[in-house]
């Protein structure tokens, strides 16, 4: 996979709101754990004691997956093949980079739209997940919503960073 | 457009932007966007519309990235990801590592056994193999150098243990294949405890051979003067690392508790016994969060876009295509095998685990298929192979991991001479698990009927 310590591209400082979108990411994951922990426990004593815990972990695992992209892409981590590219020298990585970064933007701009449409359509519906707490949808979709745009911005700004970089 | 030719197109696009060096989760979820617009805008014998395909488009992606990210079961990745960050922080493999030593120090390489058994229990706690190799090399090839022992064999051996994690459960891959494969998680698990622990027979094995046959390459001395050797301290080291194996693996042989609840509970587990023993304090904790939710948003992308992928290849019907095509010949199902196990066993030197399990899955499973393959067995036969290839120049990520950790007289031709070693018996294991289905089948078998 990597070796490229001669020419590796530098990382991009990540802003203060994608740090503490990863901190709440960071949080979700052990919420989720204490409380998966607390029924597993509680349900060998009587009953499980949080209801709708498969819902609300749902809802969390949508802040611990998408809130640290923006982190994770300003800090070049996404997981890449070097193979061919090992002699490339800087600038010819910042190109690459660009290159990187515009895919990485019609993959994360479907994906935005395709929420959009989800979002817009759970808060049409007022659906909710049948269940002691009645979840409403449109809450996931959101978060999920939210995630995809930070991540589509930061790829943004990757982009014209990058293209500076690379003249 | 003909759906085929367009399914080539695709992966031919997809083979294109990964020399590249564009991330494996871009390169896959862009180019399956693309050819979903162009599959649903452009129908054999039509004329192209745009905005027809807008529909199905958005609905398919949408569907496929929310459910998938919206998901209960999938929960166990990051627990498990964060159960062997704190478990690194609390120093749970750290005391294992030392007890092992001391446990170890009187055999043969007895310092390279305890490395490569070391592995062994960090695999257990953890699930990732890079991890195992990154955490292990850097406690383990300083120390064996500095007992003497040749660079070749102290940093193959840390290289070759620490593919454990990919079959010792809880196995981040198994979990991957486990999606995209539709079996049980549970039965994956168990299914690679006796080829985890054969692998790690097979790595001591090559550890004695080395050992008869260049003795110059282990020193004489195992203990320092003035080292602490009491074998009921070192015992007493292993508790919190048993514990947490025996919640994973016993709570889900019993029925206790399900992948995702061992998860939870061991990472509560586990930093509890930080917080007693005073290693995990605010600042790891958050330091190990933080490391835990950056690997789990890397791995899930490129499962999210190769989710996306799967649904365009299975949209365009390559596979079933692909399938009468092989079935014409009639190929006995020996020679298949062997195909698909070259195929994993060179695409395993250029590309990482997880990208070939996304990128090959939707290909290979189907033709197991057909032959009335049990995708238990078939993977722990691919983990293996990409187990292999982690130790497989010139990409084998656990080379590199360990040139990276251990200290510069250790040279990269080193590390490759001294995992290839390792490779000897591993490929002895690999046809062991081929031979013998019941080597994988036999503990699931025996838990859930």
């Amino acid at each position: 996979m990597t070796s490229r310590e001669p020419y590796e591209l530098p990382s991009v400082p990540s802003t203060k709101a994608e740090r503490a979108l990863a901190t709440v990411a960071i949080v979700c994951l052990f919420v989720m754990a204490a409380m998966i922990t607390l029924n597993v426990v509680s349900r060998w004593i009587g009953r499980a004691i949080i209801p709708d815990d498969i819902l609300i972990v749902q809802e969390l695992m949508v802040l611990v997956i998408l809130f640290p992209l923006g982190v994770v892409t300003a800090a070049r981590g996404h997981i890449s093949v070097d193979l061919l590219t090992e002699w490339v020298r800087q600038k010819g990585r910042y190109r690459l980079a660009v290159l990187e970064h515009c895919i990485g933007l019609i993959m994360m701009g479907g994906i935005t739209y395709a929420a959009w449409r989800g979002f817009v359509q759970a808060w049409d519906t007022q659906d909710y997940y049948s269940g002691t707490l009645d979840i409403p949808m449109w809450i996931g979709h959101a978060s999920f919503l939210f995630g995809s745009l930070v991540f589509l911005m930061r790829l943004f700004a990757m982009l014209i960073s990058d293209i500076r970089a690379s003249r | 457009m003909d759906p085929t030719l367009l399914a080539g197109l695709v992966v031919a696009g997809v083979l294109l932007l990964l020399a590249l060096r564009v991330p494996i989760a871009y390169a896959l979820g862009a180019c399956a966007i693309v050819g979903l617009v162009v599959y649903f805008a452009w129908r054999p014998g039509g004329d192209i519309n745009l905005a027809a395909s807008m529909r199905p488009v958005l609905r398919l992606v949408g569907a496929n990235t929310f459910s998938f990210v919206h998901s209960y079961p999938l929960s166990m990745i990051p627990l498990f990801i964060g159960l062997g960050h704190v478990a690194y922080h609390a120093e749970i493999t750290t005391d294992l590592y030392r007890s092992l030593r001391v446990l170890l120090r009187k055999l043969p390489g007895g310092l390279a056994m305890a490395s490569v058994s070391g592995c062994a229990g960090f695999s257990a706690i953890t699930g990732s193999s890079v991890a195992c190799a990154a955490a292990m090399g850097k406690i383990a090839v300083p120390e064996m150098l500095r007992y003497g022992y040749h660079p070749r064999l102290a940093s193959g051996a840390v290289a070759a243990g620490g593919t454990l994690g990919s079959l010792i459960p809880p196995s981040l891959l198994f979990v991957i294949y486990a999606i995209f494969t539709e079996q049980s998680v549970n039965g994956l698990f168990l299914a690679g405890v006796v080829p985890g622990l054969l692998s790690l027979v097979g790595f001591l094995l090559t550890i004695c051979l080395w050992c008869l046959i260049r003795p110059s390459h282990v020193p004489k001395v195992t203990v320092e003067v003035g080292e602490d050797t009491d074998r009921l301290k070192a015992l007493s080291g292993l508790w919190p690392s048993a514990l947490l194996f025996s919640i994973v693996v016993g709570g889900i042989y019993l029925g206790i508790f399900t992948p995702t609840e061992a998860a939870a509970v061991s990472l509560i587990v586990a930093t509890l016994i930080g917080i007693g023993r005073r290693k995990i304090t605010w600042s790891t904790l958050i330091a190990s969060g933080s490391d835990t939710v950056r690997q789990t948003a890397m791995i899930f992308m490129v499962a999210l876009a190769a989710k996306l992928f799967t649904a365009f290849i299975s949209l365009t019907r390559i596979t079933p295509l692909t399938l009468d095509w092989l079935q014409s010949f009639d190929p006995p199902f020996y020679a298949v095998m062997i195909a698909i196990v070259i195929f994993y066993l060179v695409i395993g030197m250029f590309l990482d685990s997880i990208g070939i399990l996304v990128l090959t899955l939707p290909f290979t499973v189907p033709i197991m298929l057909s032959y009335d393959v049990n995708l238990i067995w078939f993977g722990v036969i691919v983990i293996k192979l990409l187990e292999i290839g982690l130790i497989t120049p010139p990409i084998g990520l656990n080379i590199f991991v360990i040139k990276s950790v251990s200290p510069k007289s250790v040279t990269l031709s080193e590390v490759i001479r001294g995992s290839g070693a390792f490779l000897v018996l591993d490929f002895v294991v690999l046809i062991l698990l081929l031979l013998i289905p019941a080597l994988s089948l036999w503990l699931p078998n025996s838990a859930f009927g």
